[in-house]
């Protein structure tokens, strides 16, 4: 992770990976973490994550559809995305082998 | 959930959140309530942890809400309710007063001619808690205050 970075909240993270998936409006972001994540965001909580990705630049506001706001992840988002998942992947991986190493 | 009630509870979030966000959050309530799968109870109080969840975020950016937190804000809360509600009611007109503090009650003098008191420099009757039939326990002493020097073992006097 780069230096110096904060490490994204897990409800931060959950956003941006539904939006890595294509933008999506409120709704759909909480049918779509319940989806892969099985768990339910209130719209609290949702807009809060998204006003905090939004000022750090991660997120930005597409045009409304209706009444509907859609949302799409930043460059800069899908590569802090990265930097926070492959850190995690990394920490599974060594949790995972160390857990191995222990119970042979 | 009726549009004053949302309207009230948007209220409570930071007014840059709440122009900035409060009608997709609306928008998003209605959505959610319309599809049936999360009760209004569950909608209120998720709206309302994030209310307090923001005003922090407001004043600590970087603090997070926390069960301890929400305890915390939530004793806060009640304690001042209850102070609130101790210091401006008529049950308990001496809510500053500890427990167990004697005061002797109020004198006023009598305007009935012929029983007027005489001053006499002496601390009035001790009440009678006459249901009861015993006396109720003197004062004690007062402590007096001390000057400067009078009856300290501070090493550095």
């Amino acid at each position: 992770m780069a230096a110096g970075r904060s490490r994204l909240p897990e409800r931060s993270v959950l956003v941006l990976t539904s939006l890595a998936g294509g933008e999506k409006h409120g709704y759909a972001l909480i049918k779509d973490i319940e989806s892969f994540a099985a768990i339910t965001l209130g719209p609290g909580t949702l807009y809060g994550a998204l006003a905090r990705l939004e000022r750090d630049g991660l997120v930005e506001p597409q045009p409304a559809e209706e009444r509907r706001h859609p949302y799409r992840i930043t460059a800069e988002g899908r590569e802090r995305l990265h930097e926070h998942l492959s850190e995690s992947a990394r920490l599974a991986a060594l949790g995972l082998e160390r857990i191995a190493i222990e119970g042979t | 959930m009726s549009h004053r009630l949302l309207r009230f509870i948007l209220a409570l979030y930071p007014r840059g959140f709440r122009r900035r966000y409060g009608r997709e959050v609306q928008d998003l309530v209605t959505d959610l309530e319309a599809s049936g799968e999360h009760s209004r109870i569950s909608l209120v109080g998720g709206l309302l942890v994030s209310a307090v969840a923001e005003r922090l975020h407001a004043v600590r950016p970087h603090a997070r809400l926390t069960i301890p937190t929400l305890v915390v804000v939530a004793a806060l809360l009640g304690a001042s309710v209850g102070l609130h509600w101790l210091g401006s009611g008529q049950r308990f007109p001496r809510a500053s007063v500890g427990a167990g503090t004697y005061l002797p009650p109020t004198t006023k003098p009598s305007t009935r001619p012929g029983t007027a008191q005489a001053p006499t420099g002496q601390p009035p009757p001790l009440p009678t808690d006459a249901a009861a039939g015993r006396d109720v326990p003197p004062p004690p002493p007062p402590t007096p205050y001390m000057t400067d020097n009078e009856g300290s073992n501070w090493p550095w006097q």
